[in-house]
């Protein structure tokens, strides 16, 4: 560290909320999913009921 | 009535003021420690050898409290100077916190050209130089680091 170093660098304290960062996009995430659900495989009704279309992939048995 | 989707979405925005009050409480609490700590010491009161080895540039009453600033990602290179003795100028740059992203390094710095001098009590360049006692702003704000981000953590449960 020189003179000048010394007397300019920056006295500091740093709060590190990254760690935050993959919650928030897993709650994000949440979010895009089920209205990707909804949009695509059920509503839900004035009751609060899933409304759900069949499935596209039945099986050979059904 | 909302859509579960929407539903849902209400409930993840509530979770994310959540978490961005516990960094801001957390930072804004912090800050508030650093001001309170820091000294505001006026240059005639001191010991007349204290004056003698009075440092480069001349200590300004006010100046060191009055110029903390805030930043996130990196810490800041300017030097706000500001000569503020309640610092309260200081505590509004702490605010900037509130418009920042929530997970990030947040920067509570001061750049003052002394600013060494004010935590450690040491001067860099006169040797056996020392400030009455040292002052310690920093090292003080980060003993109750632990019990700001409980306050935090504990406002933020109440956010609806």
């Amino acid at each position: 560290m020189t003179d000048e170093d010394a007397t300019i660098a920056s006295l500091k304290i740093v709060v590190d909320s990254t760690q935050l960062d993959e919650a928030i996009k897993k709650l994000d995430y949440i979010v895009a999913a089920v209205e990707k659900i909804e949009k695509s495989i059920c509503k839900f009704n004035a009751d609060g009921m899933p409304e759900c279309r069949p499935s596209q992939n039945k099986s050979p048995s059904m | 009535m909302p859509t579960f989707a929407e539903q849902i979405a209400k409930h993840v925005a509530k979770y994310q003021r959540q978490l961005a009050h516990v960094t801001q409480g957390t930072v804004i609490m912090v800050g508030k420690a650093l001001v309170e700590r820091s000294p505001v010491g006026k240059w005639s009161k001191w010991s007349e050898m204290g004056q003698g080895l009075n440092p480069m540039p001349p200590y300004v009453a006010g100046e060191f409290v009055g110029s903390w600033a805030y930043s996130n990602g990196t810490v800041g290179k300017d030097y706000p100077a500001t000569i503020d003795a309640s610092g309260y100028k200081s505590m509004e740059r702490f605010m900037e916190v509130k418009a920042a992203p929530t997970a990030a390094r947040h920067f509570l710095y001061n750049n003052s050209p002394y600013a060494w001098v004010m935590e450690t009590g040491v001067h860099p360049l006169i040797k056996n130089w020392r400030l009455v006692s040292g002052n310690h702003p920093v090292q003080l704000a980060l003993m109750d680091s632990k019990m700001f981000v409980r306050t935090a953590v504990a406002q933020a449960r109440n956010i609806s």
